[in-house]
C-alpha cells in the first residue's frame, strides 16, 4: 500500500504527500488529549471517539480532501473539534425508542498510566516542603498565582518559578 | 502558528480559566507544535497528580522545616504538623474567601437523559486473536449476535488504525496491514449493528499482543 497519500500525481495547488502512518502516531496522543479533557477521562467513550477521529482524518487525506491549506496539525484540530462537538450533540439528543447500548467495561486496566500515576504521587511527597506548598495552594486549592503569592509571602513570578522547579526536580526523582 | 504559551497561560488553560477562544487559541497550536505538546501534557500529569493526592501533600514529612515566620509575614513552616495548625491559622483570613472560589475539575459533560434508560445490551463475545499471538493475525473472529445485520471492527495499536465492516462474524486483515504491525499491543473490538444501524452489542475492548 502506498503510505504517501496524494502522490503520484499531485495536481496543482494541492498538498504535499502525507505519511498516514507517522500521521497516526504524531497526532493519536494530541487527539486524545484533547479528547480526553473534553469528554472526561471517565467517560468510556473517548477512546473510540479518538479512533473514529483519526480513520476520519485517514480517510479524507486518502481522498484526497486534504489541499494544504492549512497544516496538518490544523486539519486535525478541526476534525477533532467538529467530533467532540458532535459526540457531546448526540449525547444530549432526545432518542426515541432507542436505548443506549453500553459496552461492558474492557477487561484489562490500564496497569502504565496507573503505575506512572504512583510514581508521581510518590515523588510528590519527596519533594522539599516549599515546593510542596506552591503546589498544595495552586493546583490543589486551585489559588491562582497572585493569591498563592500573597499566601505564601513571594511574588506571582516567584510562584511561577517554583512549580516549574518542582516539575523538573520531579522528573529527576522518578529517573532515579 | 501562533506564538508558544508561557507557562502561566498553559496553566490557566489546563485550570480552565481561558476563555472558549483564548482556549481554542492553545489547543490549536498544540496541535501543531509538539514541543508545547508535551509541555502541557507534562504539566497536565503534574496537575492531576496533585489533584488525586494533594490532601496527602499537607500532610507529608518536611524534607526541610522551614524558619519560624516574622509577623506578617510568609506562611512559616508550612507541613510541620504543629507549626502548621499555627501557620494556617494565619493564613485563613487570606484562604478563606478564596476557597469559596469555584474548583475546576475535569468532568465530563453533563449528559443530559431523554429519560431512556441507560442499559445493558446484548454481550459480544470474541473469539481470537487473544493473548500472546506470534506475528500479525491473518483475520479475527467472533461469536454471532442475534439479529444482527452487520459487524464493524475496528483494531488500534503502535501506529497501526483499522476498520470495516461484515455481515460475517470473521474479518480478514489485509496484507498491507498486517505487514505495519510491529511486535506490541494491541486492541480490537466488535459493534454489532441491526438492519436499521440500531447498535444492538458491542463486545469489550479486547487486546492481544504480538511477539517477536
Amino acid at each position: 500500500m502506498n503510505r504517501r497519500e496524494n502522490a503520484g500525481n499531485p495536481k496543482p495547488g494541492s498538498a504535499a504527500p502525507v505519511d498516514l502512518e507517522e500521521m497516526i502516531l504524531r497526532y493519536k496522543p494530541v487527539v486524545g488529549f484533547k479528547v480526553k479533557k473534553a469528554l472526561g477521562g471517565g467517560n468510556p467513550d473517548w477512546e473510540d471517539v479518538v479512533d473514529e477521529i483519526l480513520l476520519q482524518a485517514v480517510e479524507k487525506i486518502k481522498a484526497g480532501e486534504f489541499r494544504g491549506e492549512s497544516s496538518v496539525g490544523t486539519y486535525i484540530y478541526t476534525i477533532t473539534s467538529r467530533r467532540i462537538v458532535d459526540y457531546i450533540r448526540l449525547k444530549t439528543k432526545v432518542l426515541k425508542g432507542a436505548p443506549e447500548v453500553v459496552p461492558p467495561p474492557a477487561p484489562q486496566t490500564r496497569v502504565e498510566e496507573a503505575e506512572r500515576a504512583e510514581r508521581l504521587a510518590a515523588a510528590l511527597k519527596k519533594l522539599p516542603a516549599k515546593y510542596r506548598e506552591v503546589l498544595y495552594l495552586y493546583y490543589y486549592k486551585d489559588l491562582d498565582r497572585d493569591e498563592v503569592g500573597r499566601a505564601l509571602g513571594i511574588t506571582a513570578a516567584r510562584v511561577s518559578e517554583r512549580v516549574n522547579y518542582a516539575q523538573k526536580l520531579l522528573k529527576k526523582i522518578l529517573k532515579r | 502558528m501562533n506564538a508558544c504559551p508561557d507557562d502561566e497561560r498553559i496553566d490557566r488553560y489546563l485550570k480552565g480559566r481561558l476563555s472558549e477562544s483564548e482556549a481554542e487559541e492553545v489547543e490549536a497550536h498544540y496541535f501543531d507544535c509538539p514541543r508545547c505538546f508535551r509541555k502541557i501534557s507534562e504539566r497536565n500529569d503534574l496537575i492531576e497528580a496533585v489533584r488525586a493526592r494533594g490532601a496527602e501533600l499537607a500532610e507529608s514529612p518536611a524534607g526541610r522545616p522551614r524558619e519560624t515566620a516574622a509577623p506578617g509575614g510568609k506562611l512559616a513552616a508550612f507541613l510541620v504538623p504543629k507549626r502548621w495548625a499555627a501557620a494556617a491559622a494565619a493564613a485563613v483570613l487570606v484562604l478563606g474567601a478564596l476557597l469559596l472560589l469555584p474548583k475546576f475539575h475535569d468532568r465530563a459533560p453533563d449528559l443530559v437523559s431523554s429519560g431512556d434508560e441507560t442499559v445493558r445490551g446484548e454481550a459480544l463475545p470474541l473469539v481470537a486473536p487473544l493473548g500472546e499471538v506470534k506475528g500479525a493475525p491473518d483475520a479475527f473472529e467472533w461469536n454471532e449476535v442475534r439479529a444482527a445485520a452487520e459487524y464493524r471492527v475496528s483494531l488500534s495499536g503502535p501506529e497501526t488504525l483499522w476498520s470495516t465492516a461484515t455481515a460475517a462474524t470473521k474479518a480478514a486483515l489485509p496484507e498491507p496491514v498486517r505487514a505495519r504491525m510491529k511486535p506490541g499491543s494491541y486492541q480490537w473490538q466488535v459493534k454489532a449493528y441491526s438492519a436499521q444501524g440500531t447498535l444492538l452489542a458491542a463486545s469489550a475492548k479486547a487486546g492481544f499482543r504480538i511477539t517477536d
